[in-house]
């Protein structure tokens, strides 16, 4: 039996398991920048999340037109203006991620976060 | 309102506290106006007889609850204590610590703990008390460890134990709080036979627990003789004197004013085993232990100190015997004690203001070099030892007493006991210091000055007077007890009244005098003397001169002390060792949680998030 | 009339300005973020009768909630505004004299940024602009705590960043479930619908909101990055971080959990995770020999304190840890702020090299002992009244189980005053460390000299030990402004789900 996959469901699934992948890349990897790279995968698996949610079927571009006559037919727009913060938001913290990274590997040489222990208890 | 003695006494010690900040480095500015503030403290207290039964409600208003104070006769006996004896002491302190540079923050600290003590004694609800024990506790902490160095660690110790103490206080009474819905003494004491069983006796085992800390009851008296030794001896004995027994105030007023004798004796354990019984117990064993404990000490401060613990036992098994005679003797040994044992530590700190040293090895036949010290040392250890005519015999007569009619007798042989434990160890104390052979270091030793001697004569002059006349303290104390509803102690001028046991200092005192005169006369009769130098003794069999000196000082009980070695286990050390190295461990336990790596981090917010979900899952 | 969104754009809009500014003229960076801070403080104070009378409600770009964006101003906004702004114009006046390197300009910009980020947090009503000012908070704050560039701070802010960002896209997790459920995100308006939502959706937003701003808030197991952080940043950034910024996070916390997701279970599970934080945070301070970290755990501990104090969910209690948050935020910046000058004159963080310090700076060690004594609730300072109060309010709950925690709480105020004593009595020995006699002032001297900060760094350090003493005397003011906070917090509770 075929179970019928809407564009939705896919992207729900598809969210969920970006989501999955970047928090386990997270939890599993030792380096700083797979680390990071994690994030950012996780990141992205949380946007889709958010600009599904405003998802409508067939929906058009959220503009008062003549030929869309009502609202309903509207895909959602404000999860797209959230996305959009988000992104920018994602973006500037890899950027800070990488450079405190950089000068942190010209202390340490290292990027493994099990050796980075120079604080703790 | 403010012109009220009550107001005053506590802006008055305010003041004391704000002067001596302005007069910082000011230190004869300092004494004078510190000497001068706690007499007009004194002055007012003695006003205070005519007020006794008011109340006093200050407009200062904290959470709702207008801060209250009243005068009753319990509060005007404690006050009457409070100020005499820190009178006493700054006078003392005036020429003793003069020049001592470390005393910038002495008189300020005596203030605020003065505050403090007052303000406990006065105060007529629970949040007026408890603010001000607070502050009363932290103040004796700061004056403890005015001399530097040697004095903090001790004085550390004391703060965890004071911080304990005061925390299971806060508990009960948010407790009491919670139950009775007031601060207010006679609110919370009329509401709290209607309190259930098992909170009841969670309160009260907090609260005596509490108590129990600050009056130094075994088994939690450790931090008392280290810390109050290892301060200014003239602080000692204001400490010891005063302070530990506001701890025995809180005891007074949680079973007569709180509880009550009656509902005191429903906590029925096994049979007779109440727990009124089961604190005397440890009164008595707070005697025992320590009382012996101080018979080896080789430093004068620190075997009073001792003393200044076993002697707290007394005062409870006094307190504790529902007996009119028994607690009437109980709160009297409040003030005989505070009396005595401050002579003792005067004549100590006399001593030690000319030697130097507190060292029981060390001192010796300064009999003739400081006579006044001499015959104050002398009194107060006739009263420490409970010896008539001074005034420790009445309040532990009374104890006796009451311990045997009300069917106690172990208890009344441990106080017994006790006594004999006394005597031993305060005579190594007269002993050491002033009979015996003269150390050659000390020849030109001389007695204080004057201002340092005027203490030590009041004082003489107290535990003799109060020992002959007791009436006048008695009456207080009959006050007190009608004011709790208790009986009243049936006393008369110079004991107690016939119908209650027999007893008349007047007489006893004649004949102990009479006693004197004949052996003096015995001795005027006999055959002829020879003066013998301070270097010509006889031990053991052998004539000892000034050529061979000996000292018999050293290592004074060292046969008792044989014996009694296989008995000292340690075991509270060992016990505050071993909370003291849980603590850091379980810090350093904790500590390993932040294991510095990254990754594991990141795991605690995955698991702290699956948590959360089950927790909420399973619950909703 | 003020508009409350000048409390935002004042601060926000003097950022760029200290970057055009600093191009040319560094030095007066410090200066304009001082006058923004103080200005915007006056606004907020000059709000405050209007606020007490009634919220206002800030509408932006015209268009009404819950369609539009909007900044909501109770009673609750204006207090912790008034927190933020009050600790930040002493800290900005403090860093005057302790920020002395040429980078002085990007420091100002970011000082102000996190002021802007928590003022955003405490005031918006809107759960995306939440968001939007947390991950101003959090940004601004990673780059102060690694401003020393030191091998320490660098790491200390790789750790916070990356746990931070975890936490954030939790955060933002749970903003697109609660809006895929109800479409909108006005906090106000999803509280009146949230019922809508199937229960599992409730638990996973609710699992996810909590975590992801527990992170920022402090709480255990989420900390780990505290200690690291808070004692690698400048003392005046720790100062700000331990003195409001968990606390916001944490009220914003139960702000959200009190209108979304009032489940009696995640009370209890806050209160005794709140407990278990004071426990860990003072048993491990008790055996830290850096004094920054000490600190840093005696907040984990005062945070727990406060967090247990707001999940009891009475309103005695909420007032309580509103009085706390405030004591805590004066008595912990005078504390960073003073070891602050410590580690500048001794060099060293160690508390072993500070022994006899109280002599050569006087001043300094009479504050750190006047805010240790209020931290640990001594009677007559503020800290007394507030744990007092806590401990009250926890009792008269009349719960077993809150009585048996504030037993535990009593037992982590034991083991502070015990590790705050050592320490003090270490400020007082008679014979100075090697440190200490070799420590130097800027205007020399020898080693009987004071070696007391600069008076532009002591000022508000005094300030801060003024209020912890003088503070009581307000206490009918305070108490009346963490009433009102209070019913603010509770008009929005509609029922507890059991």
């Amino acid at each position: 039996m075929m179970i019928p996959l809407s564009i939705h469901t896919i992207l729900n699934i598809g969210s969920f398991g970006l989501l999955v992948i970047g928090l386990a890349i997270i939890f599993t990897k030792r380096n700083l920048i797979t680390m990071v790279i994690g994030l950012n995968v996780a990141d992205v698996g949380a946007n889709i999340l958010l600009v599904n949610a405003g998802f409508v079927k067939d929906g058009t571009a959220p503009i008062f037109t003549t030929a869309v006559g009502s609202a309903q037919a509207m895909s959602d727009p404000v999860p797209q203006a959230l996305v959009l913060t988000s992104i920018v938001i994602g973006f500037g913290i890899t950027a800070l991620a990488l450079a405190l990274i950089v000068k942190l590997y010209r202390r340490r040489t290292t990027l493994d976060v099990s050796k980075i222990r120079g604080l703790k208890w | 309102m403010l012109t009220e003695p009550v107001a005053l006494m506590l802006l008055l010690s305010v003041a004391g506290v704000v002067l001596n900040i302005i007069l910082y480095r000011l230190q004869s500015l300092q004494m004078i106006v510190s000497f001068l503030v706690f007499a007009a403290m004194l002055a007012l207290n003695l006003q205070l007889y005519g007020t006794i039964g008011e109340t006093l409600v200050l407009p200062v208003v904290v959470f709702g609850q207008a801060m209250s104070f009243a005068v009753s006769p319990l509060a005007f006996y404690f006050t009457l204590m409070i100020t005499s004896i820190t009178l006493l002491t700054v006078i003392f302190s005036l020429e003793s610590l003069r020049g001592k540079a470390c005393t910038q923050a002495y008189y300020l600290w005596l203030f605020l703990k003065t505050f403090g003590m007052l303000g406990v004694v006065f105060a007529a609800d629970l949040l007026t008390f408890f603010l001000l024990w607070e502050l009363m506790t932290w103040g004796t902490f700061f004056l403890m460890q005015q001399t530097g160095g040697e004095s903090f660690s001790p004085a550390k110790k004391y703060v965890v134990y004071a911080v304990s103490s005061s925390m299971l206080l806060f508990l009960g009474i948010a407790l009491i709080h919670a139950w009775t819905g007031s601060f207010s003494f006679r609110e919370v004491a009329a509401a709290f036979p209607h309190m259930p069983e098992g909170m009841m006796l969670l309160v009260v085992l907090l609260m005596t627990v509490g108590f129990a800390v600050e009056s130094a009851m075994f088994p939690l008296h450790a931090w008392l003789p280290e810390s109050y030794a290892s301060t200014f001896t003239s602080l000692t004995s204001y400490l010891s004197g005063i302070s530990t027994r506001m701890g025995i105030y809180g005891l007074i007023l949680l079973l007569f004013g709180f509880v009550g004798h009656e509902l005191a004796d429903r906590f029925q354990l096994i049979g007779v085993i109440n727990l009124r019984y089961i604190v005397s117990i440890f009164g008595a064993l707070t005697i025992i232990i320590p009382t012996f404990t101080a018979l080896f000490q080789h430093d004068a401060k620190r075997l009073v100190t001792w003393h200044g613990i076993g002697q707290g036992g007394y005062m409870i098994l006094g307190i504790f015997s529902a007996n009119a005679l028994g607690i009437a003797g109980g709160i009297f040994h409040i003030f005989n004690y505070m009396t005595y044992v401050t002579l003792i530590l005067f004549s100590i700190a006399a001593v030690e203001y000319r030697t130097g040293t507190s060292n029981l090895n060390k001192l010796g036949g300064l009999i003739k070099r400081q006579p006044v010290a001499f015959l104050g040392l002398l009194f107060g250890i006739i009263g420490l030892a409970g010896i008539p005519p001074m005034n420790g015999f009445v309040s532990k007569w009374f104890i006796y007493k009451a311990l045997i009619t009300e069917g106690y007798p172990f208890l009344a042989i441990s106080a017994i006991i006790g006594t004999l434990g006394t005597i031993l160890s305060v005579y190594k104390l007269i002993h050491n210091i002033f009979l015996g052979q003269l150390q050659p270091e000390y020849n030109e030793i001389k007695e204080v000055p004057f201002l340092m001697q005027l203490p030590i004569w009041v004082l003489m002059l107290a535990v003799f007077a109060t020992g002959v006349f007791p009436g006048p303290i008695l009456s207080l104390i009959a006050e007190i007890q009608s004011s709790f509803g208790l009986a009243p102690v049936p006393y008369t001028m110079t004991g107690v009244d016939p119908a209650a046991g027999t007893l008349d200092m007047l007489v006893i005192t004649t004949v102990f005098i009479g006693g004197l005169l004949l052996a003096w006369i015995v001795f005027l009769l006999g055959h002829k003397r020879r003066h013998v130098s301070q270097y010509q003794n006889y031990a053991a069999g052998h004539f000892l001169d000034e050529s061979i000196p000996y000292n018999f000082n050293y290592n004074f009980y060292t046969g008792f002390e044989h014996i009694f070695n296989p008995m000292k286990k340690k075991v509270i050390a060992r016990t505050e060792v071993a909370v003291s190295s849980l603590v850091e461990a379980a810090g350093d336990y904790l500590r390993r949680i932040y294991t510095g790596n990254l990754a594991t981090y990141a795991m605690y917010i995955m698991a702290a998030l699956v948590v959360t979900s089950l927790f909420l899952k399973e619950l909703i | 009339m003020v508009n409350p969104i000048m409390l935002i754009l004042i601060p926000l809009l003097t950022v760029f300005l200290i970057n055009l500014v600093n191009i040319k003229w560094p030095k007066f960076s410090a200066g304009l973020s001082f006058l923004a801070i103080a200005l915007t403080t006056g606004m907020a104070f000059t709000l405050l009768p209007e606020v007490m009378q009634a919220p206002i409600e800030v509408v932006i770009a015209g268009t009404k909630a819950p369609i539009g964006i909007n900044l909501l101003i109770g009673p609750l906004g204006l207090m912790l505004s008034l927190i933020i702004l009050v600790t930040s114009l002493l800290v900005s006046m403090y860093s005057f004299s302790y920020i002395s390197d040429e980078r002085k300009g990007m420091y100002s910009g970011l000082f102000l940024l996190l002021i802007v980020g928590s003022l955003g947090m405490v005031m918006t009503g809107d759960i995306f602009n939440l968001f939007v000012f947390f991950e101003i908070l959090c940004i601004s704050s990673y780059i102060l705590v690694a401003y020393q560039r030191n091998e320490h701070s660098l790491e200390a802010s790789i750790k916070y960043l990356l746990l931070g960002s975890i936490g954030s896209l939790f955060l933002l997790i749970s903003i697109a479930i609660l809006y895929r459920g109800l479409g909108t995100l006005n906090i106000a308006d999803i509280a009146a619908r949230v019922g809508e939502l199937p229960p599992s959706t409730r638990i996973a937003a609710a699992a996810f909101f909590t975590i992801g701003i527990g992170v920022e808030a402090a709480i255990f197991p989420l900390n780990s990055w505290l200690p690291d952080a808070h004692s690698s940043a400048p003392s005046s950034i720790s100062a700000m971080l331990s003195g409001f910024v968990i606390e916001v996070a944490l009220v914003v916390l139960i702000k959200i959990v009190f209108s979304l997701f009032a489940f009696a279970a995640l009370f209890w599970l806050l209160a005794v995770v709140g407990v278990v934080s004071l426990l860990i945070g003072e048993f491990a301070a008790y055996r830290q020999e850096n004094i920054k970290r000490m600190l840093a755990y005696s907040s984990i501990g005062q945070v727990g304190l406060i967090l247990f104090a707001l999940s009891l969910g009475t309103e005695a209690a909420t007032r309580a840890a509103f009085l706390q948050i405030i004591n805590h935020a004066a008595a912990k910046s005078a504390l960073f702020l003073v070891s602050g000058y410590m580690i500048i004159r001794t060099g060293s963080y160690q508390i072993a090299d500070y022994r006899g310090i109280a002599r050569r700076m006087p001043v300094s060690g009479f504050v750190f002992f006047l805010a240790v004594l209020s931290l640990v609730g001594v009677p007559p300072l503020f800290g007394f009244f507030s744990k007092f109060s806590i401990v009250m309010a926890a009792v008269s709950s009349g719960s077993t189980g809150a009585t048996v925690l504030t037993g535990l709480v009593l037992l982590g105020t034991v083991v502070e005053a015990a590790y705050f004593i050592r320490v003090l009595q270490h400020f007082y020995q008679r014979e100075p460390a090697k440190a200490v006699t070799a420590a130097r002032s800027e205007r020399g001297a020898g080693a009987e000299s004071s070696i007391e900060a600069p008076i532009a760094a002591m000022l508000p350090v005094l300030a801060f030990a003024l209020f912890l003493t003088g503070g009581v005397l307000l206490l009918g003011s305070i108490t009346g402004l963490a009433d009102a906070a209070v019913q603010d917090l509770f008009a929005r509770l509609v029922s507890v789900l059991a």
